[in-house]
C-alpha cells in the first residue's frame, strides 16, 4: 500500500512541473499577434478595474490637525470625529489652496491647527493619503436669531443642531433679506435684523477669537419671521 | 394524630395555597397595568407627525455627500414639496426660489477645495417645520 502511495506521489511530483513547463511558452516559440492583443486587452481590463476600485475607495475627509508627527497626522472633523492620516514620502503630495489656485508645499509646512482636506483610501478611522490640501474652514449654516446686539454688531443664533453661535457682522459682510412678497433677495441694513428671524450665513472662524463658537460673517440671508406668520 | 386534626391541616394548607395563588395573579395584573402606562408614551412618540412629514419634504437625488470631483461645477438634483421655499447657499452662490414643481435641478459653482452647501426647504404650510441638508463636495483637481 505504502509503495502504491509513494509511486503515485512520485508520479504527481514529476508530472506537475512538466505540465507547468509545457503551459509556459517556450522562448523559441514566436508569440502570435492575436495572443499579444489578448494580453494587452487583459492588461487594460485589469488596469481599468484597479482604477475603478481606487476611485471607489477614494474618499476625502476634512478636519483640523490636532497632532502632527513625522508622516502621521491626527485630524478632528467639524463633527468631532477623529482620523489618523498616514502619509507616504514617495506617494503623498501636499498643496496649499489659495483662492482658485493651489501650490505644492512640503510636509513640514503643515502645522497643528491647520484645516486640511485629505484625499485617500479610508479604512475605518485611518486614511492613507494620496494628497493633502491645506484649506480654510468655511462655516455654512442656518438658525434662528435669539439676540441682536446693535452696539457691537453681533447676533446670537441657535442653529438647527441646537448649537449657539455668535456672529460678528462686519462692514464687509454682504447683508441680505428675502422680500416675503416677491421672494427676491434684497440688500438690508443691520438695523432691520431682529430676534426671531431665520438666518442663513457663510462665516469664517476668527483665529484671534478664543471663543470657538464665534464667527465672522462673510454673507447672510435673513428670512423675516413675518414670512412664517402669514 | 386525630382524623379531624389532619383534615384541618389539609384545609389550612389548601386555603393558604388559594390565597397565595390569588395574590400572585393580582400582583401580575398590577404589573401588567403598570406596563400599560408605557403605551401612552409610545403614542406621544407617534404624535410627532411633523417630523414624519418633514422626512418627505426634502430629498437630495444627487450628488452624494462627500463627492470628489475634478470639475468646478456640480448639478444639484432633488425633490421637495411643490410650492415650498427652497434656499441653497454656498460660499460662492445663493439661490432662493419658490419651487413650483416637486423636482429641482440647479447648477452650482465650486471653489477649489471643500465646498459646504446647505439646502433648506420651508414648506408652504407654516405648521410644518423646515428641513435642511448639508452637502460636502470636494473639488480637487489632483485625483
Amino acid at each position: 500500500m505504502k509503495k502504491i502511495f509513494g509511486g503515485l506521489l512520485l508520479i504527481i511530483l514529476i508530472t506537475v512541473p512538466v505540465s507547468a513547463v509545457n503551459i509556459s511558452p517556450s522562448p523559441n516559440q514566436s508569440s502570435s499577434s492575436a495572443e499579444d492583443k489578448e494580453i494587452a486587452k487583459f492588461k487594460d481590463k485589469v488596469a481599468t478595474k484597479v482604477a475603478e476600485l481606487r476611485q471607489k475607495n477614494n474618499r476625502a475627509v476634512a478636519g483640523t490637525v490636532v497632532s502632527a508627527k513625522t508622516g502621521v497626522f491626527k485630524i478632528k472633523t467639524p463633527d468631532t470625529s477623529e482620523y489618523e492620516i498616514k502619509t507616504d514620502d514617495s506617494l503623498t503630495k501636499y498643496f496649499q489652496i489659495a483662492g482658485t489656485q493651489k501650490k505644492e508645499i512640503k510636509l513640514d509646512e503643515i502645522k497643528t491647527g491647520a484645516y486640511i482636506i485629505v484625499n485617500g483610501v479610508i479604512n475605518d478611522r485611518a486614511i492613507t493619503a494620496n494628497a493633502v490640501f491645506v484649506d480654510e474652514f468655511i462655516y455654512v449654516n442656518s438658525g434662528k436669531i435669539t439676540e441682536v446686539n446693535k452696539d457691537d454688531f453681533t447676533v446670537k443664533v441657535i442653529t438647527n443642531d441646537k448649537d449657539t453661535v455668535t456672529l460678528d457682522i462686519e462692514s464687509s459682510t454682504r447683508q441680505q433679506i428675502i422680500n416675503i412678497k416677491s421672494l427676491e433677495i434684497e440688500r438690508v441694513g443691520f438695523s432691520k435684523v431682529k430676534e426671531g428671524d431665520t438666518i442663513h450665513f457663510v462665516a469664517r472662524h476668527n483665529p484671534d477669537q478664543k471663543d470657538n463658537n464665534r464667527y465672522t460673517v462673510a454673507k447672510f440671508i435673513v428670512i423675516p419671521q413675518e414670512y412664517f406668520i402669514k | 394524630m386525630k382524623k379531624e386534626t389532619t383534615v384541618a391541616i389539609f384545609f389550612g394548607i389548601l386555603l393558604g395555597a388559594v390565597i397565595a395563588v390569588s395574590l400572585i395573579i393580582k400582583n401580575r395584573q398590577a404589573q401588567l397595568q403598570k406596563a400599560k402606562t408605557i403605551v401612552p408614551e409610545i403614542k406621544t412618540a407617534f404624535k410627532i407627525t411633523p417630523n414624519a412629514i418633514n422626512a418627505r419634504l426634502l430629498e437630495i437625488v444627487s450628488p452624494d455627500d462627500g463627492m470628489i470631483t475634478a470639475k468646478n461645477t456640480v448639478t444639484i438634483r432633488g425633490k421637495t414639496d411643490p410650492n415650498s421655499l427652497l434656499i441653497i447657499q454656498s460660499p460662492l452662490k445663493d439661490v432662493v426660489v419658490r419651487n413650483d414643481k416637486a423636482d429641482f435641478t440647479i447648477d452650482f459653482p465650486l471653489a477649489l477645495g471643500e465646498n459646504i452647501i446647505t439646502i433648506a426647504v420651508y414648506a408652504k404650510e407654516p405648521q410644518l417645520r423646515s428641513q435642511e441638508k448639508q452637502l460636502k463636495i470636494y473639488y480637487l483637481d489632483e485625483l
